[in-house]
């Protein structure tokens, strides 16, 4: 798995490709607690790139849930590939996640 | 010839003057070798350090010694002294390196002979008040082995209101040699048994985690109702298989009146010890809810309240039920879990439908209950998604796709029979690559014949 941060207009950008399990959830979620604690509350989440995700990854999402809801923020995810898709789907996560096609209608959601 | 007299005499002299030295030479050898004997009697510290502070004194002729130690750890020396009127306490005094003679000697690496203390500025008062001897004159040289300082030999005060010379300073180099090779023994036993008694900790420690683990387990599956119900017109088997000693799938079924059973099957988002811990607050959960609540999803969404907070992680996907034992009807709230399969003479189909949040995501997450009818013949398997990505030495996944066609030969069979198929086709494909995720399976049959009959017997 890897990870990739940017910042643009006060928005941060995580981009994740790989697999997203038990052991590679731990990075994902270092990374964002520091954007929080950097007080950043507006993101976009790139899956695109995200092979497979299991649910010790969905906890890493459901904290940048609570954590973007508790400060007032933003979080919207895009470029999920199917079988991400499926998991979100299943697991009822599509319910509270604003999930979007394209890097444009994240960004405005988030921007917004 | 009175001449001749006074050079046999002095020749003599000589003779005597030659023999002396050699007779003294002679001693100092056997001297060094018995000391080398004393010092390698023994390898326990408390008797080495007592054997090489006696000698260092004895052959000196000084009124005391001590051998001061090196901390490499801390930067420091170090030495013990007995006190008390018995010497029966000891009492550990410490010196910075560079501090004092002593320090200074094992930082320089240099020896020292001190004709009078008091007026060598490099004299730590510290330690002279401390051991409560005044110190007159002094000895003090390196204990090297392998050009590493292990520490300092000093002897202090002279014996018979004498001064220490060179010629003692070079014997007492000379006993420091010896002592260098017995200390250096000391301390590899020392590590030897120190490592010994960190293995002999870790493996106790091991074996006392195992030891919980184990016990673990057992309360972990005691909190299970066990494997297999019959009731009314439903026959019922389930099965646990977690992929380390304890884990975080589950499965109850609580019979709630004559005619109405709870069934549930679950999946904490963790592995190990943290999802046993969720696990078994859970089953708790369910056990208490049970009762208290009508529909499925009233039942979840009490859990759920119970489960919730605000900072937290850990969450449940659940498939929580309850199955009319006489008609077949299935009230059912789907929280997050995987898709159920109904298998039965239609074939297998999945049970869509809407798909509820898993529990402990948030406080006031709202559940809806759904509700199906199984024909007589029908059963309803659960799984966890240990079973669809059951993984094998190529990186592939079991995938719904198989479980789907396992499904589809055996939709006649009974619920034993079908669980262990199942389980048999995982192990089959995985061929040896090890479990990574808890598996749990229920399956729950309902025969129209059996219910009618139970039915009419109770009319």
């Amino acid at each position: 798995m890897n990870i990739v941060v940017e910042e643009q207009k006060g928005i941060q950008f995580i981009r994740i490709n790989g697999r997203l399990d038990g052991t590679t959830m731990q990075i994902v979620e270092g990374e964002f607690l520091e954007l929080v604690n950097k007080g950043s509350k507006f993101f976009v989440f790139d899956l695109s790139e995200l092979e497979y995700i299991s649910s010790a990854g969905l906890r890493v999402m459901l904290l940048s849930v609570k954590k973007t809801r508790a400060a007032g923020g933003k979080i919207a995810l895009f470029g999920l590939n199917e079988n991400v898709n499926e998991v979100f789907k299943i697991s009822g996560f599509s319910t509270i996640f604003p999930i979007f096609q394209t890097e444009e209608e994240a960004l405005k959601f988030a921007a917004s | 010839m009175m001449y001749v007299l006074e050079i046999l005499v002095f020749l003599l002299l000589i003779m005597m003057a030659i023999a002396f030295i050699f007779w003294k030479e002679w001693r100092r050898t056997v001297t060094l070798f018995n000391i080398g004997l004393e010092l390698s009697s023994t390898i326990q510290r408390k008797d080495l350090l007592q054997i090489i502070m006696k000698t260092a004194a004895k052959t000196m002729n000084a009124e005391g010694s001590s051998i001061i130690l090196v901390d490499e750890e801390r930067d420091e020396l170090y030495f013990e002294v007995a006190i008390g009127e018995k010497n029966e306490e000891i009492r550990e005094i410490r010196l910075k390196i560079g501090e004092g003679i002593a320090g200074w000697v094992a930082k320089t690496g240099e020896s020292i002979l001190i004709p009078d203390a008091a007026k060598d500025p490099r004299w730590s008062n510290r330690v002279s008040t401390k051991v409560n001897v005044p110190t007159r004159n002094m000895i003090c040289v390196p204990v090297i082995t392998n050009g590493k300082t292990l520490g300092v030999l000093q002897v202090i005060n002279k014996k018979g209101n004498k001064s220490f010379n060179q010629r003692d300073l070079r014997l007492l180099e000379m006993i420091a040699s010896p002592t260098a090779i017995s200390l250096e023994n000391m301390f590899l036993y020392e590590a030897l048994v120190e490592s010994l008694e960190t293995l002999r900790k870790t493996t106790a420690a091991k074996e006392r985690m195992e030891s919980e683990l184990q016990i673990a387990q057992d309360i972990q599956r005691s909190f299970l109702p066990g494997s297999s119900l019959q009731m009314g017109g439903v026959e019922l088997f389930a099965c646990l298989f977690p992929a380390k000693v304890v884990g975080g799938d589950f499965y109850h079924f609580i019979p709630l009146d004559d005619k109405k059973l709870l069934i549930c099957l679950g999946d904490v988002s963790d592995k190990g010890m943290p999802a046993a811990l969720f696990m078994s607050g859970l089953m708790i959960w369910i056990q208490a809810k049970a009762n208290s609540y009508h529909t499925p999803a009233e039942i979840l969404q009490e859990i759920n309240r119970e489960v919730s907070s605000e900072d937290s992680t850990m969450f449940a996907t659940i498939f929580l039920a309850i199955l009319d034992v006489q008609t077949g009807q299935l009230c059912y709230c789907d929280g997050g879990h995987c898709t159920p399969y109904i298998i039965g003479n239609h074939g297998v189909r999945a049970l869509e439908g809407i798909k509820n949040l898993p529990i402990g995501i948030f406080e006031d997450g709202g559940y809806g209950d759904q509700e199906v009818r199984l024909e007589p013949g029908d059963s309803l398997v659960l799984y966890t998604d240990g079973i669809t990505e059951a993984e094998n030495d190529q990186g592939q996944w079991f995938t719904t796709n198989r479980l789907f066609q396992v499904l589809e030969g055996c939709t006649a069979s009974t619920p034993r029979v079908v669980t262990e198929l199942l389980r048999e086709e995982v192990l089959g494909f995985a061929n040896g690559h090890p479990q990574s995720d808890d598996i749990a399976i229920m399956v729950a049959n309902f025969d129209g014949i059996r219910a009618n009959f139970h039915s009419k017997q109770k009319m």
